[in-house]
């Protein structure tokens, strides 16, 4: 019997909301994983997140895993919300720029916040270009004029293996180096990078300026981000005894 | 291009009529010009087409100093602009750092200057509008009135750039050359303005006339010691410069007093217009006179300078623009003006007006009749290929899905092919 | 006869509309609640179970007295409330001036939204005419026998139909497991065999499974449940309980078939040309997208890239043509209104895509779908709530 979801595509409030996540392995539970639901959420969330890329698309039925095969028929009958505004299928879309740009935004400055980043990249480039362009032959093919690849690198170089945790045991609160999830380390390199380039600069520089000296001394593995992810590493070291208290 | 003359006086006040078919979309910005019978103008430069395309690879490219791969065939090793011509249109020439160092010491268009510094060269495409002017120029007739030429067109579309490429061929050609790379900055911004000391009605820019004369001495080195002055000046109660010394001297009280730098420059101007087209001392051959002003629409409409009490200044109430509006004046001979009207940097004008006479005025149109305008397009598919092969050369474009077939489609639309669009779209590419 | 007299809930200026309409259909109940208010008063004379899980005679105290809490509707309440409901329902039709007898539910609240416009916030307390059985809840009958002893043996629990469905879950899960078991041992486990396939459906909502159980149960309990099911129906024999798995699934549509786009449309010069209209906030916008090569772009007659200086809006532009790979090939002519130069760019896109659908096939309507083109973005500004500086921001807090 077909049931008609016209329920499901009106403005929704949910009438639960559930703190906990369970590890589901079957697909047809996992559309009912519960997420901590925000009051008044415009999406059901029955709704899909949209995939705008497009080579995803031309992937034959033969290439597919499992997984991926029931995907593709979640997909076919679920209803999908609207692609957001910062999201295009443009072949010059970098997912992690855009995360970026997201966290550099105050109060919702989307505009000037990419101006920011165009401008880190296109400083970082033409820094990099100038020098390109002088060196002498030999030492060309080891300048890397990329800036999206310099990003990347020095997001890597940036990026801590182990944190720290406060774990209170008996009266007293320990420092524990537990692992990272991927997620939580890049936002702790984003965020060291954001920060430094806020506070420790000069009145007078921009911080576009500061943002692009910055990722090239990170991606050469120097300056004061990297070194903040060093100290973080020495500290879980030296702390290595408590490790067994990771619950 | 030939250019038929038949003008109905010899007098000052000729109106001469210029019927000038430089193509369809342009006549539109025409309707404003007074349309006589007498001149005709046939133009017989070929549009594009897929001749051209045969005449550029048969093109010489002769490798540089600098490594240049053999089949560029968006760059012409022809650096002298009096050799530019149809065959070289929409390829990169170089010009020499001496150049750039005498012909533009106050700089070149911002953004231009920083590509300059990043590619270690300073490279123009040749485009339509320069190679017109060019053509024109070599054909003009200098014993009658200066033509007027006044590039105009949408933002960002290159007026600025093919007026230095029209500006280097004169220099090439060794005439003197008086630029004002922006005259938006005469009226507005400018934090010392003096009474002046030879009008009480006018005002004074001490810096900016500072600035400007040691521009035009960089520039006019050779020039400055051969002109001698028609008549005594008095600068102030203690200091005059006679008759008969050399325009250098005049020059250097200038720089060295600010506070008459303003008058310098006026009776500089008023040297120069009297002076040329005639022969030199020692018999040496009359020089020529290239009048350059970019952003001429300032010098008509409103500044945002306040005289005391906080009253609006007029443009014509500063010295410098007094006497340069003097220049643009037709009353002279033996040189060309050459003008680029902008919306960039001018005051209280709409955003998206470009045509002449939305940006000069009434007052500002009528005063610089008759021109030639001279539209600037933006890019078209040949040169907006030469300018993505040219970035690729660079190493400018480094991101690698731009250099893929789908990038390329991609910036076509996000710039619309607009030449400064696509500049800053390349640039965090 | 139930008397319902409703108290000054109403906005004053539907009163004089309300009067009229009750005089003409005689005092429709089931016009004038949103939900049963707390200040209706109803006389009951007795309850009759709802649901007939056991039927009780008995006439006790408990019975006349019922304790307060949810509200109780007897059956011929509710049946008369039915009969009312057809009546009125016709009473609308004449009014509205269509025909009674094809009046569907979609027309009953269309002609409500028409007749008693309402521009409160909360969609619950504005004027609805619904079927009886979906405003009174099914409800639950005594569950014990005169000596107070409940009828089922998991009555104490408290969610006895719950608990009772789990237990007879497990017991199906144990009895698959040993018919496999058995096979086994027989030798006779084909590998083949798969178990029911799911694909294309999903279970039962939290609000459905509660209606189908008349019993409020938590989160949680729902969530073991699904798990049970799940399990159930992973199993390799799960195909021997299939019509008890698929009595808790239910089939969905699939979504591509409802993308429809226009039939192309020639214009007097033969060139083929669609339209289509876009909103996003409170941008709304119309495309016209001609087949022809040019590639010219203008909205509200100014070129593209002086309406949309910012690179982000020109992206958005480019998105749906990009995807299909039809850029360039088309011109556009764009008119938009309302919002901000964002909420235009999204609204602009829709329409675009919208348009494109015209042109391209089945399978790149399914991908553009996927990619999130054809999905009309529901997130509006979210109203600022008394009590509080904005729509989540609080007032500062001060200790004292």
């Amino acid at each position: 019997m077909a049931a008609s979801i016209g329920n499901f595509l009106k403005p929704w409030r949910p009438s639960y909301s559930a703190k906990f996540s369970l590890n589901l392995v079957d697909y047809s539970l996992i559309q009912y994983i519960r997420v901590l639901v925000t009051r008044w959420a415009r999406y059901n969330p029955y709704y899909l997140e949209p995939e705008p890329r497009k080579e995803v698309y031309n992937i034959p039925e033969t290439e597919l895993t499992e997984e991926e095969k029931k995907e593709r028929e979640l997909k076919a009958v679920r209803p999908i919300k609207a692609a957001p505004p910062a999201l295009t299928s443009s072949v010059f879309n970098d997912p992690m720029i855009s995360k970026f740009i997201n966290m550099m935004m105050h109060d919702g400055r989307k505009r000037l916040a990419s101006e920011i980043m165009i401008q880190t990249l296109e400083r970082m480039k033409r820094i990099q270009v100038e020098k390109y362009h002088k060196a002498p032959d030999a030492e060309k093919p080891e300048i890397d004029c990329n800036p999206y690849a310099i990003f990347h690198k020095a997001l890597e170089n940036c990026k801590p293996v182990v944190g720290l945790r406060n774990v209170k045991k008996g009266a007293k609160v320990y420092q524990v180096p537990t692992a990272l999830t991927d997620n939580r380390r890049r936002f702790m390199a984003m965020k060291w990078l954001i920060t430094e380039c806020r506070e420790n600069k000069h009145r007078r520089t921009l911080m576009y300026e500061k943002l692009s000296q910055e990722l090239l001394e990170a991606s050469a593995n120097k300056g004061s981000v990297v070194k903040k992810k060093h100290d973080l590493h020495r500290m879980a070291e030296a702390n290595r005894a408590y490790a067994h208290f990771r619950w | 291009m030939r250019i038929v003359w038949a003008p109905e006086k010899e007098a000052l006040a000729t109106h001469f009529v210029l019927n000038v078919i430089i193509n369809c979309t342009t006549i539109m910005a025409l309707h404003r010009l007074h349309f006589g019978l007498r001149q005709t103008v046939t133009q017989t430069r070929s549009l594009h087409g897929s001749g051209l395309i045969q005449q550029l690879g048969s093109a010489a490219v002769e490798p540089e100093p600098s490594v240049r791969p053999k089949h560029a065939i968006f760059r012409t090793a022809e650096g002298d602009p009096a050799q530019h011509s149809e065959q070289h249109l929409g390829q990169y020439y170089t010009l020499p750092p001496a150049t750039i160092r005498s012909l533009f010491p106050q700089g070149l268009p911002d953004r231009f200057q920083k590509q300059v510094k990043t590619f270690n060269e300073c490279s123009m495409m040749v485009r339509e509008p320069a190679l017109e002017i060019i053509s024109l120029l070599k054909r003009a007739d200098y014993s009658k009135p200066p033509i007027h030429y006044m590039l105009y067109g949408e933002k960002g579309t290159g007026k600025s750039l093919s007026l230095c490429h029209a500006l280097q061929y004169c220099f090439s050609q060794g005439w003197l050359i008086l630029c004002v790379p922006d005259a938006h900055l005469l009226v507005k911004n400018c934090r010392e303005i003096l009474p002046s000391a030879f009008n009480s009605s006018r005002y004074d820019q001490p810096m900016l006339a500072v600035q400007w004369l040691r521009n035009f001495r960089t520039t006019n080195e050779h020039f400055l010691s051969q002109i001698k002055t028609t008549r005594r000046y008095v600068w102030t109660k203690r200091e005059s410069t006679e008759e008969g010394r050399p325009l250098k001297e005049i020059v250097e009280h200038g720089l060295a007093r600010a506070k008459s730098s303003s008058d310098v420059v006026g009776a500089l101007l008023r040297e120069l217009r009297l002076q040329v087209g005639r022969p030199l001392e020692g018999g040496q051959e009359p020089f020529r006179l290239a009048v350059a002003v970019d952003g001429v629409n300032s010098l008509w409409g409103r500044t945002t300078l306040t005289k005391e009490r906080k009253i609006e200044m007029a443009p014509e109430e500063l010295t410098l623009v007094y006497n340069l509006r003097k220049m643009l004046k037709q009353d002279w001979s033996g040189g060309a003006i050459i003008t680029a009207v902008s919306q960039t940097g001018a005051l209280f004008k709409p955003n998206f007006a470009y045509l002449p006479h939305e940006l000069l005025g009434e007052e500002g149109f009528v005063s610089l009749e008759p021109f030639l305008p001279v539209p600037v397009p933006v890019y078209s598919d040949k040169e907006f290929e030469s300018c993505y092969q040219y970035y690729i050369d660079r190493n400018w474009l480094q991101h690698e899905q731009s250099r893929t077939e789908d990038g390329k489609k991609e910036l076509i639309f996000l710039s619309d092919r607009n030449p400064s669009v696509l500049e800053r779209v390349c640039a965090s590419l | 006869m139930l008397q319902s007299v409703r108290h000054s809930d109403m906005a004053a200026s539907s009163r004089a509309v309300m009067k009229s309409f009750l005089r003409r259909c005689g005092q429709c109940w089931s016009l004038i609640s949103a939900l049963p208010a707390e200040n209706t008063v109803l006389r009951l004379n007795y309850v009759i179970p709802v649901r007939m899980v056991s039927v009780s005679k008995s006439t006790g105290f408990r019975q006349r007295n019922p304790p307060s809490g949810q509200q109780k509707f007897t059956l011929e309440f509710v049946k008369k409330q039915i009969e009312e409901f057809n009546l009125s329902k016709r009473h609308l039709a004449n009014i509205m001036g269509e025909d009674p007898e094809n009046f569907t539910q979609e027309d009953i609240d269309r002609s409500i939204v028409y007749l008693f416009p309402s521009a409160l916030f909360e969609k619950k307390a504005r004027p609805i005419m619904k079927h009886p059985d979906l405003i009174f809840p099914r409800q639950r009958a005594v569950q014990w026998d005169p000596d107070g002893r409940p009828f089922h043996y998991l009555f104490y629990t408290g969610k006895q139909s719950y608990y009772s469905l789990m237990h007879d879950t497990f017991a199906k899960v144990l009895e698959v497991e040993r018919y496999q078991d058995r096979l086994l041992l027989k030798g006779l486990f084909s590998q083949e065999v798969k178990p029911i396939s799911l694909a294309g459906g999903r279970w039962l909502s939290k609000d459905e499974f509660e209606e189908f159980l008349v019993e409020t149960i938590s989160d949680q309990d729902y969530t073991y449940f699904l798990q049970l099911i799940g399990r159930l129906s992973s199993l390799p024999y799960s195909s021997l309980e299939k019509e008890f798995i698929l009595s808790f699934h239910k089939q969905l549509d699939v979504q591509a078939s409802k993308q429809l786009g226009q039939p192309l449309e020639f214009d007097q010069d033969g060139v083929a040309f669609s339209s289509a209209q876009g909103r996003r906030k409170t941008a709304e916008a119309t495309v016209v997208l001609r087949d022809i090569s040019s590639g010219k772009i203008t909205i509200n007659s100014v070129d593209y890239l002086k309406y949309f200086p910012s690179l982000q809006d020109r992206l958005q532009l480019m998105f749906p043509l990009q995807f299909v790979g039809r850029l360039g090939r088309h011109a556009l002519e764009c008119t938009v209104t309302g919002g901000g130069h964002s909420a235009q760019a999204g609204a602009l896109r829709l329409a675009i895509a919208r348009a494109l659908l015209s042109y391209v096939s089945e399978s790149e309507k399914e991908s553009m779908r996927q990619a999130g083109l054809l999905t009309s973005d529901p997130r509006l500004k979210e109203r600022k709530k008394p009590g509080q500086a904005g729509a989540r921001r609080k007032f500062t807090w001060k200790k004292r």
